[in-house]
C-alpha cells in the first residue's frame, strides 16, 4: 500500500503525458479542417525533404551555433547539483559558482563582441 | 552530509602560479574581444605575467608537497620544477612570436590567450594527482594547442596540420580515457595513491585487464610525447604550425606530458615489475632509431627538427625504462634532460622563425641557410651551439643530459639500451652538422633576409647561456650545475618514496 502510494505521482504523470497528445490529436482530427495536398501527404520531417540526397551542404553557421549551444548548455549541468544543495554549500558554494559563472560570462562577452551570435 | 572544504589562503598560495595563468588567459581573451592588435603594453604584460609565475614557483619551492583539493592536485617540487620548465618554454615562444606574428599578419590577442590557457593546462597536467585532473590538464593543453597549430587559417599546411593533430589527438585521448575507465573499474579510485595501494595490495597488478588498461594509458602518452608507433603526425604538424608554436610543442607540451607520464608510471604502474620497463625499452629503441634515420634525409628544417624531437623522446624513454624504486638516478636524469633539451630546442626554433619567410621559398629549406654563418656571426654561433648540443657534443648541456640518461641506464642494468643510444647519437651528428656545413661552407645565392628582432635575440642569448651553464656552470651568482642536479634529485625523491 505504501509503495503504491509512493509511486502514484509517477503513474499520474504517465496518465497525463498520455492524455495530452491523445487529446490534442483527437481534437485536431474532429474539429480541424481537412484540405489534403501533395505536400501535406508527405511524412513529417521537421521541414526537410524526406527523400533526397543525404549529403546536403549546411551553412557553417549551424555548426557555430551548435558549438556555442553545447558550451553554454553544459553550464546548466553544473548548476543543477549546486542549486539542489544550495543551502548546505552556503557562501562557499555561492562564491565557487560565482567564479564559474564569471568565467562563462567572459566567454559569452567574447563571442558576443566577436559577432558569433549574429546570423548574418 | 556534505561539508564544504575550508577555504584557506594557503591553498590560494599553492595555486598562485595556476591562478595567474588562468587569469592572464581570461584577461587576454577580453583584450581580444575589444581590440584586435597587441600593443607594446600587452607584450610587456605577457612577459611580466610569465615572470610572476616563475616568481611564485620560486616562492613555493620549499613548500611541503601535499595533495590539495581533495587529492586532485599536488604542488610538490616535481610539479614546481616542471611548472618552471613549461613557463620558460612558453616565455621563449612568446618572445619569438612578436616579430613572427607581425610578419605573418597573425597579430591577435587570442593567440596569447590560448598560449596562457595551454600553459595553465600544462601546469594542471604536471601537478595532477588524480587521473581525472590529469585528463583535464591534458585536454586544456591539447585543445588550446590544436587551435594554435591552425592559427594561419588561410595556409594549406596549417589546416592540414591542425586537422591531423586534432583527429589523431582525439583518438589518443580516447585510448587514454578507456584505460582510465578500466583502472577505475578495477581499483575503484582514480587517485594516484589509491591506485598504487589497491594495485599492490590485492594483486590487481597481475590482472590482464589491468595490463590492458596500462597499455592504453601508455598509448595515450606515447602520442603526446611522439613516441614511435604514434609519431606519424609529428612532421606534418610541426611543419604546418606557426614556428613559435612548433617550438612550444617540441618543448613545453613534451615536457609536461613526460612529467605526467613519469609521475603516473613511477607511482602507480612500475611496482617492481620489469614488464613495463621492457615495453618502454622497445619503444625507446624504435623511437630513437626511426627519428634519427628519417631525419637524415629531411630537406625542410622544421621537418628535420620534428624527427629530431622524436629521436630525443626516444632518449628520454631510455630514462623511463631504467626507472627503479631503489634509485632516483634515472628519474632525475629525465628532468635534467628535459630542461637541457628545452633550452636547445627553443633556441633553434627561435632562429628558424627569424629566417622563415611568408612568400616564395618560405626560408625553411636547409639549403636556404647557406651563408648565414658568415653574414650573421652571432646567429651562426648560436645555431652551431644548439646543433652541437642537440647532437650531444661536450661541453654543452645536450652532452651531459645524454651522459646522465645513459649512465642511469647502465646502472639500471640496461647496457644494451645505452649502447643503442650512443650509436644513435653518432648517427644524429650527420644531420645536425649538415646545417652547420650549409651555414658556413656554402655561398648563399639569394640575399639573406633575417628578422632577428630583440625578442629573438634575447631567446638566443638566454638559451645559449643556459646550454653552456647547464654544462659546467659553477656555483656563483646563479645556482650552478650541482644545484640544478640537486633540484632534479629532490624533485623526484618524494615520488620515489611514495612509490615504495
Amino acid at each position: 500500500m505504501l509503495a503504491a502510494s509512493k509511486y502514484a505521482p509517477v503513474v499520474l504523470l504517465f496518465v497525463i503525458a498520455l492524455a495530452i497528445p491523445v487529446l490534442m490529436i483527437g481534437i485536431a482530427t474532429i474539429v480541424g479542417p481537412r484540405r489534403l495536398g501533395v505536400k501535406k501527404k508527405v511524412p513529417f520531417e521537421c521541414g526537410t525533404e524526406p527523400i533526397g540526397d543525404t549529403r546536403k551542404r549546411f551553412s557553417v553557421r549551424f555548426f557555430l551555433v551548435a558549438l556555442l549551444f553545447i558550451v553554454f548548455d553544459v553550464e546548466a549541468v553544473f548548476i543543477f547539483p549546486w542549486a539542489v544543495l544550495f543551502r548546505q554549500l552556503g557562501l562557499f558554494g555561492f562564491i565557487e559558482m560565482a567564479v564559474f559563472l564569471f568565467i562563462l560570462i567572459l566567454g559569452l562577452v567574447y563571442v558576443w563582441k566577436k559577432g558569433a551570435l549574429e546570423w548574418e | 552530509m556534505i561539508s564544504p572544504p575550508p577555504v584557506n589562503t594557503e591553498i590560494l598560495n599553492l595555486l598562485a602560479p595556476l591562478l595567474v595563468l588562468v587569469g592572464a588567459g581570461l584577461l587576454f581573451l577580453m583584450f581580444g574581444a575589444f581590440r584586435n592588435r597587441v600593443g607594446t603594453f600587452q607584450r610587456a604584460l605577457i612577459v611580466i605575467l610569465y615572470a610572476a609565475v616563475l616568481f611564485y614557483v620560486g616562492k613555493l619551492w620549499n613548500a611541503e608537497g601535499w595533495p590539495i583539493l581533495n587529492g586532485m592536485l599536488i604542488i610538490d617540487r616535481f610539479s614546481l620544477f616542471f611548472t618552471a620548465v613549461v613557463t620558460i618554454c612558453a616565455l621563449g615562444s612568446v618572445l619569438t612570436s612578436a616579430n613572427y606574428l607581425d610578419r605573418f599578419g597573425l597579430d591577435r590577442s587570442e593567440y596569447f590567450a590560448l598560449l596562457f590557457f595551454a600553459t595553465s593546462g600544462m601546469v594542471v597536467l604536471v601537478s595532477a594527482y588524480n587521473l581525472i585532473s590529469l585528463f583535464l590538464g591534458l585536454e586544456l593543453m591539447s585543445l588550446s594547442v590544436y587551435v594554435l597549430v591552425g592559427y594561419r587559417r588561410r595556409d594549406f599546411f596549417a589546416n592540414e596540420a591542425a586537422l591531423k593533430y586534432f583527429l589523431l589527438g582525439a583518438f589518443a585521448i580516447a585510448f587514454f580515457l578507456y584505460g582510465v575507465s578500466m583502472i577505475y573499474g578495477l581499483t575503484g579510485t582514480t587517485n594516484f595513491k589509491g591506485i598504487m595501494v589497491e594495485a599492490t595490495s590485492r594483486g590487481i597488478a597481475r590482472d590482464p585487464l589491468f595490463l590492458l588498461a596500462v597499455a592504453l594509458i601508455l598509448a595515450g602518452f606515447a602520442f603526446k610525447i611522439s613516441s614511435v608507433p604514434f609519431h606519424m603526425w609529428v612532421p606534418d604538424v610541426y611543419q604546418g604550425a606557426p614556428t613559435p608554436i612548433t617550438s612550444l610543442m617540441a618543448t613545453a607540451v613534451k615536457a609536461a606530458s613526460f612529467a605526467a607520464f613519469l609521475r603516473l608510471f613511477y607511482m602507480c604502474f612500475m611496482m617492481g615489475s620489469s614488464k613495463w620497463s621492457g615495453i618502454i625499452a622497445v619503444l625507446a629503441v624504435l623511437t630513437m632509431t626511426l627519428g634519427n634515420i628519417v631525419a637524415l634525409v629531411q630537406r625542410n628544417i622544421k621537418r628535420m627538427m620534428a624527427y629530431s624531437s622524436i629521436a630525443h623522446a626516444g632518449y628520454i624513454l631510455i630514462g623511463l625504462a631504467s626507472l627503479s624504486i631503489e634509485s632516483t638516478r634515472a628519474a632525475s636524469s629525465i628532468l635534467y634532460y628535459l630542461l637541457a633539451y628545452s633550452f636547445m630546442t627553443i633556441g633553434a626554433f627561435a632562429l628558424i622563425s627569424a629566417v622563415e619567410k611568408r612568400e616564395g621559398t618560405r626560408g625553411l629549406d636547409i639549403a636556404e641557410y647557406a651563408g648565414l654563418g658568415l653574414k650573421k656571426p652571432f646567429l651562426g654561433l648560436a645555431m652551431a651551439v644548439f646543433m652541437f648540443s642537440l647532437a650531444g657534443i661536450p661541453p654543452t648541456a645536450g652532452f651531459f643530459g645524454k651522459y646522465y640518461i645513459f649512465s642511469a641506464a647502465v646502472e639500471g642494468g640496461h647496457v644494451g639500451l645505452a649502447i643503442i643510444g650512443v650509436l644513435n647519437s653518432a648517427l644524429s651528428l650527420y644531420y645536425y652538422l649538415r646545417v652547420l656545413v650549409v651555414m658556413y661552407m656554402q655561398k648563399g645565392v639569394e640575399p639573406l633576409d633575417v628578422h632577428d628582432d630583440l625578442g629573438v635575440k634575447v631567446v638566443l642569448l638566454v638559451s645559449l647561456f643556459a646550454i653552456l651553464w647547464l654544462g659546467f656552470g659553477p656555483e656563483r651568482l646563479l645556482p650552478g650545475v650541482e644545484s640544478i642536479l640537486e633540484w632534479t634529485r629532490v624533485s623526484v625523491a618524494k615520488i620515489a618514496s611514495l612509490g615504495m
